[in-house]
This record gives structure tokens, C-alpha cells and sequence, in this order.
């Protein structure tokens, strides 16, 4: 079955063609990030306007990289719900244009459900319900019980800004370059990370809560006091303080419900000290570790694909009027992991 | 030969199907912008017992207009007309909105913020109309007032009653009428291959945030 996927959810346009939810045969991602870095963070109109500008491109890039034309396609997979909602309708527009044109099945697929799938692509075999997952990004930080295909408990989440988010503000402080974790990786390879003692908010609360916003003020105050402080030091010492939060976390929550098998999701997944450090604290407790290939941590359509190859055999196609939402709930069991007043 | 218009620059979407130059579908629904778009179009194929690959050209409004409506309305135009590789006619609000009105007029929207965008337009229907501009409420109706050889004042919405009133020249156009969607598009170029691709809407100004960042 080959679906071709599309994810415009924030600042990247992305279309990807993918067989059997396992086979990405191309996964094409335009981002914007020019269009956005003068204004110090993502702008939702000019996030659309991008979209609109580059969709018809990227989505002929993403059929010819896969060698096929739109004849071929089995289905359209879309982001519909989660993101900003002047994006995701330019994605969502197109995508029922191809449905209705093509004649094939329309999947509307909450992005944050692509991000999950990304682990499950080429992995269904060794990877089994129920899994512990943590989805790591700019919009998102969340643990999550996998039960079985759509249906999902939410073990924890930030109350207030996202692990994602931080980095960026950290090194956009920092005047460092885009993106701004990879940014932060790559100055603390040379910096201590026990230089600064930043704060790492309700790590000794047992539930798997989550709360970065008094270590961004504290990392953001830092860097304000002494302009000529060793960046690496900071990078290395506050990139420690996240990396410990996101581990404790995961590693109690998987223990205390039980799962065997953890994955990471998201574009923090990307960070190496990350993954190292999870994978150590998940050997010593004979846990297994799963993160998704470099190219599906990203926002992309080829997560956005292989998540409705899986949820289609579930819930069949959506109808052409299938609504677009910047917060929805998510999963059979309407997870709410945003406050109550953004589902309206 | 027919055609697919789509128009979903005010608070109007208007779904089209014309065979040459007459209508034979007409779906037009008020609300969000755009919001039932595709629908309107896959009711209008099936009642007319029509398959998409049965169309020979899609025309669309491409503004200026509602900023979500005119993303949506252009990004589902030109991917029908890549996908069913056909031609895709841009259509100009402005061309469609004045078009069988008396000249000289003054076409006007809201473009909120106490702003407004303005043409004066005194050719006759399907010639090139010059582009808008934009500026204060006070600027642009202190202009229309004092043009006294005007003829009509015409507001593309109707924000704009209360502040005209006792100009007898005004007149609202709640949506663009399939008549003049319809004659406007047949004097609109014919788009193929990457020219399709690359089509925008005519967005009037910068975002907010661009603004004053531009220099
Ligand atoms: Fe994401």
C-alpha cells in the first residue's frame, strides 16, 4: 500500500511517500527557517504563506524521488490535528484535493500520533504493545503508555514550556545558529556539565510531570549576568539538567507501569547525550531502548504516512470534511495533555 | 469543456462548475473561511454525476482577500490541476468584484486595524485593473468624498455601511456573483505546468510581524 503522507503542521513542509508503513521511498522536507529567524520564533502566517508557496513543489519532489505518480498512490495521509491551525489547513487542503481527484482513501492523523509511529516504522516486529514513549519537541513534551494501535494513557506531561522549546530560547540567547539544539550539542561536547548547578524542577515528584520554565529563566538569567561566561560550560551544564528531568522521568514511569520496551520521538530525539543517557539507565534496569532514524524525528510526512498505514486498518478513511485542529485530543481515549482551555 | 471555480476570498465560498461559458453547478456557503470547501466541490461533481477527471480547467480566486480562505482555496486549486495535469486560470478579486459596475468606482475592503484597502478603477470590465493599496479608514474616505466624479462606491463586504452612509454612491457585494466569476475567468490567462506550481495568492501587505521589519 503506498500513502503518501504530508505534514505542514509548523515550520517545515513536508510530503513523503511511504509503502506498507514500514518502506519510506522519499521523505521531502522544506523548511522555513529564513523566513522565521528574524522575527525570534515561528510567525503562523508566514509559516502559511510558505506552505501555500512550496506545497505544489514539494509534493512532486516527493513522487518523483519515490518514482511514481499520483495514479499510483493508494491513499493521502495528512496532519489535521495538533500545530497551528493557519498550517495545517494548507496541508489538509491539498491533501483532499489529491483524495478527491485521485479517488483514494483521505487518513487524518493527529501529528502527535506520527511522531509515535515514527518508532514503529520498520520496527513492528521487535517493537510490542504495550511501550512506554517519549515525544520530545518544540511543541511537545509527553510520556505516553502505547496500548495498542490509536489508544494511548498519558503518563505525564509539561505544564509549561516544551524541552524543544527551551533549547531554542537557550540558544537563540546564546546567538547561536539554527537549529538551536543541535547548536547546544555540539558547543557542550567541550564544556563541564557539573560547572553550573541549574535547577531540574519536580524531578523528585513521583509522577511523570514535567516543568522547564524555571530552568529556562535560570539558564536565561545566567547568560544575562556574566555576557562573557564560558558558553560551552553553560551549554554542557544546562543540557545536562534536561537530559536528567527527561531520563528520571521516563525511567520511573516505566518502571512503575511496567514497560519493557521505551521509544523516543520528536526532535530532541536527535540530541546524542540524550540517547546515551537513556539507553544507560534503561541497560540498568533491563530496559530496551528504540529511537526513530535521524530523517523521522524531525516534523515530517513519512511519520505522517506510516502512522495511517497502521491506524487505517483501525479506523478506515476519514470522510472529505474532516476538520483541522490546532489542539485536539488524541487517541480512541480523547487524551487531553493541554491544559482544558485550548480544546474548544 | 468544463470548469471548476473556486472562490473563497470573503465570507462567502462559492463552488462553481460552468460547461463553456454557462453555469450548470452552483454551491456557495456562508461561514469560516473555506471550511467545507472540499465538500462543496465533491457535491457539486456528484450531483452533476461528474468525476473530477471530467474537468477540463479549475479557475480560482486568488485575491487579494481572507488570508486562511485564499491559502486554502489556492493550495486546493492547484493541486487539483497538477493532479488531473489541466490548466488553472488565476482570477483577481478585484476584476471579479467590479466587473458590470458603472466607472469611475471605488473598490474598497476592510483591512482591519482601522486600515482599508482602495483602487480606483476607471477602465472598463476585464482591463487590467491597477493593484490596490492600502491606508487609514479617514485617508481613503476623505479621497472617496471628495471624488465627485465617481460613480460608485464599492465595498467587497459590508464593514463599511455605518461610515458611508449618506453616500449614495455605496453599494456591498456580500460574495462575487458566478456571472462575473464566470466572464472574468474567460479573460484570465491560462496557467500550465510550473507556472501552476508557483501560484500565490495576492497577499495586499506584509504579516504584522514583517511590518516595519522591512526595509
Ligand atoms: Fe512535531
Amino acid at each position: 500500500m503506498l500513502i503518501l503522507g504530508i505534514d505542514t503542521s509548523c515550520d517545515d513542509t513536508g510530503a513523503a511517500v511511504v509503502r506498507d508503513g514500514h518502506e519510506v521511498l522519499s521523505n521531502v522536507i522544506a523548511s522555513q527557517y529564513k523566513a522565521h529567524d528574524r522575527f525570534g520564533g515561528v510567525v503562523p502566517v508566514i509559516a502559511a504563506r510558505e506552505h501555500t508557496a512550496k506545497i505544489s513543489f514539494i509534493l512532486e519532489s516527493a513522487l518523483e524521488e519515490a518514482g511514481i505518480s499520483f495514479t499510483d498512490l493508494d491513499a493521502v495521509a495528512v496532519s489535521h490535528h495538533q500545530g497551528l491551525l493557519l498550517a495545517l489547513v494548507v496541508g489538509v487542503s491539498a491533501a483532499k484535493s489529491i483524495a478527491l481527484a485521485c479517488d483514494i482513501p483521505l487518513i487524518g492523523i493527529h501529528h502527535l500520533e506520527g511522531h509515535i509511529y515514527s518508532n514503529l516504522m520498520g520496527r513492528s516486529k521487535v517493537l510490542k504493545f504495550p511501550f512506554l514513549c517519549l515525544t520530545v519537541a518544540g511543541g511537545h513534551t509527553l510520556l505516553l503508555k502505547v496500548v495498542s494501535h490509536g489508544t494511548y494513557e498519558l503518563l505525564g506531561h509539561t505544564r509549561d514550556d516544551a524541552a524543544g522549546e527551551v533549547f531554542d530560547k537557550v540558544a537563540r540567547h546564546l546567538g547561536l545558529g539554527h537549529p538551536g539544539g543541535a547548536a547546544i550539542e555540539k558547543l557542550a561536547e567541550k564544556g563541564d556539565p557539573e560547572a553550573y548547578n541549574f535547577p531540574r524542577p519536580l524531578i523528585n515528584r513521583t509522577d511523570g510531570e514535567f516543568s522547564f520554565s524555571g530552568l529556562k529563566t535560570a539558564v536565561v538569567a545566567a547568560i544575562d549576568r556574566n555576557p562573557n561566561l564560558n558558553k560551552a560550560d553553560l551549554c554542557a551544564s544546562f543540557q545536562q539538567a534536561v537530559v536528567d528531568l527527561l531520563v528520571s522521568k521516563t525511567i520511573r514511569m516505566a518502571g512503575e507501569h511496567q514497560l519493557q520496551q521505551i521509544t523516543l520521538a520528536g526532535g530532541v530525539a536527535l540530541n546524542s547525550p540524550l540517547r546515551t543517557a537513556l539507553k544507560h539507565a534503561a541497560d540498568d534496569h533491563g530496559y530496551q531502548i528504540f529511537t526513530p532514524c535521524d530523517d523521522l524525528c524531525m516534523d515530517n510526512g513519512a511519520m505522517v504516512a506510516g502512522a495511517a498505514y497502521f491506524l487505517y486498518k483501525e479506523r478506515g478513511p476519514n470522510p472529505i470534511g474532516i476538520d483541522t485542529r490546532a489542539n485536539a485530543p488524541l487517541g480512541s481515549k480523547g487524551i487531553r495533555y493541554r491544559h482544558d482551555s485550548k480544546y474548544r | 469543456m468544463r470548469t471548476l471555480i473556486i472562490d473563497t476570498s470573503g465570507q462567502f465560498t462559492t463552488v462553481l462548475v460552468a460547461k463553456e461559458t454557462n453555469l450548470i453547478s452552483a454551491s456557495i456557503l456562508q461561514g469560516r473561511p473555506a471550511e467545507h470547501l472540499h465538500e462543496q466541490v465533491q457535491t457539486s461533481l456528484s450531483s452533476l454525476h461528474i468525476k473530477p477527471s471530467d474537468l477540463g480547467r479549475i479557475a480560482v480566486v486568488v485575491g487579494p482577500g481572507s488570508w486562511t480562505g485564499l491559502n486554502i482555496g489556492v493550495t486546493a486549486a492547484k493541486t487539483f490541476a497538477q493532479v488531473l495535469d489541466i490548466p488553472l486560470s488565476p482570477i483577481s478579486t478585484l476584476d471579479a468584484l467590479v466587473a458590470g459596475h458603472s466607472k469611475p468606482i471605488w473598490a474598497i475592503m476592510n483591512a482591519g486595524r482601522g486600515q482599508c484597502y482602495y483602487v480606483r478603477c476607471t477602465c472598463f470590465t476585464h482591463d487590467v485593473q491597477p493593484a490596490m493599496a492600502v491606508a487609514p479608514l479617514d485617508t481613503v474616505f476623505n479621497q472617496i468624498r471628495t471624488d465627485t466624479s465617481a460613480v460608485t462606491v464599492l465595498e467587497y463586504g459590508n464593514t463599511f455601511e455605518n461610515l458611508l452612509c449618506g453616500d449614495h454612491r455605496y453599494q456591498s457585494a456580500a460574495r462575487l456573483l458566478p456571472e462575473s466569476l464566470i466572464s472574468t475567468m474567460n479573460q484570465s490567462p491560462l496557467l500550465e505546468g510550473d507556472a501552476i506550481k508557483l501560484l500565490k495568492p495576492v497577499y495586499l501587505q506584509p504579516a504584522l510581524a514583517e511590518r516595519g521589519t522591512i526595509s
